[in-house]
């Protein structure tokens, strides 16, 4: 029974509640990160990395902060997250660091985090608040890096230092340019729909 | 009972904040010296790539132009390095345009740029920026608009091709023309 | 870059080239989640305008006054984001005080604002931009007229999108994207504008 609570806390965010397909949160950096495969793998790690750390912390502080100034509270704790990952990017992964650009502050108003803490790590324990920290990480990831793969794959012929078609592909190039970004996403929602429907029916 | 939680919730986040005041005070001292180095880091290995046998680059104060004059180990002068800011189409060009001593471009970089990615963004590679060495002032056109011109656009970004041409051109230009005394002597030291 | 050019300038290139919604990609949850009515979405452009104005000058005064001479750029994050919500937490008490009519159209849209990713992308790309005080300004209301510009006309869209005829696993969220593609397609065209 516990094994199936965490086992659902974990998968939730993959399929069911995906914060991207299912939620439609957090479209800023998915639609801005995702015309390269590198910066949308590096977008989801950070993402994940400031979800898992901000779920831990907002878990354990849970009973020790009061009701009217929870939000406050988890916001600094989201912006010390966001700023840590900030700055150990630029000094390890600095060209990482300069193309996600806004994207990275900007994790720290990013409704699945404030969500997530607000919704389920204020409320569970901290196992539990980890997976699901770790399900919806993954779950943007799985996401940010599909739509990276069809935008990339064709809009440049490449993925990350692969070259996929080779010398005389003439690239898709409206997929790497903002319109293809609304593009694949419309299409992939559209992909869940239906995948969803066949299936109560 | 309603002040006292009022009190505590006051209480609660004025310790966190601080709390997160200090461990990103912390972050901060520790990754600082990293950041620094790699930035500077990253402009010398530019600077090297287009100078491989350079050991000293001078960064040289001037009003109107970044210049960067190149010396080896013996203090010989070997060329200079200046940054030029030009407009493409999709907005600011940052250029790095390596000059030899006797006044022929070296090696063209790409600083910074915001061209259209797959067509514009080509100005940035290496297919392009080729074709700008050992060229002087009266080759730096493109082809298509001025007969001495030595340039091929790259087809469908005439206008990034043309800027960065124009902008390496400007950058020769200024160059020779405040640094009469480029190869001059007492410089060397 | 942005800082050389002249007010007129960067006041285009936000309000229309570098569009907020449709080409930067910030600020889309409100974008997708309330484009569903026209007059939601008049309300918070409103709302947008008014708040990113106010913010973005407090938040360079903070910066620079403050952080800077402190030594505490580290703390920017933070500080912005805790400055914007007393801030609009503030103005809903001014207008509810001043301008009740005001307060009616606007009210309920305030305290959605602060986490409106758009009011702390202007506040930090003004400082990323190194742009001056009146700059800020300006840059301000260019991207927050942009805003207002992209959702008013992808409400009026959508009302229309809703009337037509739309395959059953389109229908929604996933036309409401293939309208947003062609509208950034069209904004795309900007893009040549004008010569820095």
């Amino acid at each position: 029974m516990k094994k199936l609570i965490q086992w659902q806390s974990f998968s939730n965010g993959l399929w069911k509640e995906n914060p991207v397909l299912a939620l439609m949160l957090g479209l800023c950096p998915l639609l801005a990160i995702s015309s390269s495969v590198t910066d949308s793998l590096g977008m989801g790690a950070a993402f994940t990395f400031v979800l898992l750390g901000s779920n831990l912390m907002i878990s354990c502080l849970r009973r020790l902060v009061p009701n009217q100034v929870r939000i406050p509270v988890f916001i600094v704790i989201i912006a010390t997250f966001g700023t840590i990952t900030d700055y150990t990017l630029a000094a390890y992964l600095p060209e990482l660091k300069r193309n996600l650009g806004v994207f990275l502050p900007l994790i720290v108003v990013n409704c699945i985090v404030l969500g997530r803490a607000e919704a389920f790590a204020s409320r569970n324990n901290v196992l539990n608040s980890l997976l699901d920290g770790l399900g919806m990480g993954l779950g943007f990831t799985l996401i940010i890096v599909l739509m990276a793969v069809i935008r990339e794959g064709l809009g440049n012929g490449t993925l990350g230092p692969l070259k996929l078609f080779g010398q005389n592909y003439q690239p898709f190039l409206i997929m790497i340019l903002p319109p293809g970004a609304f593009l694949v996403l419309g299409f992939l929602i559209a992909l869940k729909n239906s995948l969803d429907r066949r299936k109560k029916c | 009972m309603k002040k006292s939680e009022l009190v505590q919730g006051v209480v609660v986040l004025l310790v966190i904040t601080i709390a997160a005041g200090l461990l990103l005070a912390q972050v901060y001292a520790i990754t600082l010296p990293r950041i620094e180095e790699q930035k500077r880091k990253e402009t010398e290995n530019l600077f090297r790539e287009m100078f491989p046998e350079g050991v000293r680059f001078e960064k040289e104060p001037r009003a109107q132009l970044s210049v960067t004059r190149v010396y080896d180990g013996q203090g010989n002068h070997l060329g200079s390095i200046v940054e030029q800011r030009a407009t493409g189409y999709g907005g600011l060009l940052v250029i790095l345009v390596g000059v030899e001593k006797d006044g022929a471009v070296r090696k063209v970089k790409i600083l910074q740029h915001n061209e259209t990615p797959g067509l514009g963004a080509k100005v940035a590679q290496e297919n392009f920026l080729k074709q700008f060495e050992r060229l002087g002032l009266e080759n730096l056109y493109l082809k298509s608009e001025q007969s001495g011109g030595r340039i091929d656009a790259i087809s469908g970004a005439t206008i990034s091709s043309r800027a960065v041409t124009e902008g390496v051109r400007k950058a020769l230009q200024s160059l020779l023309s405040s640094g009469a005394k480029e190869t001059s002597p007492e410089k060397m030291q | 870059m942005l800082n050389q050019l002249n007010l007129g300038l960067i006041f285009l290139s936000a309000f229309l080239v570098n569009n907020i919604l449709l080409i930067k990609f910030i600020a889309l949850c409100s974008f997708f989640g309330l484009s569903n009515s026209l007059t939601a979405s008049l309300g918070m452009g409103l709302a947008v305008v008014f708040v990113m104005v106010m913010s973005s000058s407090v938040s360079w005064a903070v910066y620079h006054y403050l952080l800077i001479p402190l030594h505490l750029e580290y703390l920017r994050t933070a500080t912005f984001i805790l400055t914007i919500a007393s801030l609009v937490q503030f103005e809903e008490i001014i207008i509810r005080k001043k301008s009740p009519a005001l307060y009616r159209a606007l009210g309920i849209y305030l305290p959605l604002i602060t986490t409106n990713c758009a009011i702390l992308a202007a506040a930090f790309l003004g400082i990323d931009y190194q742009l001056n005080f009146v700059q800020n300004v300006v840059y301000a209301l260019g991207v927050s007229g942009g805003y207002c510009l992209a959702i008013l006309l992808f409400a009026g869209l959508r009302e229309r999108v809703n009337s037509a005829p739309v395959a059953k696993s389109f229908q929604g969220v996933p036309i409401a994207f293939i309208t947003a593609s062609l509208m950034s397609l069209a904004f795309l065209g900007f893009k040549g504008l004008f010569k820095l």
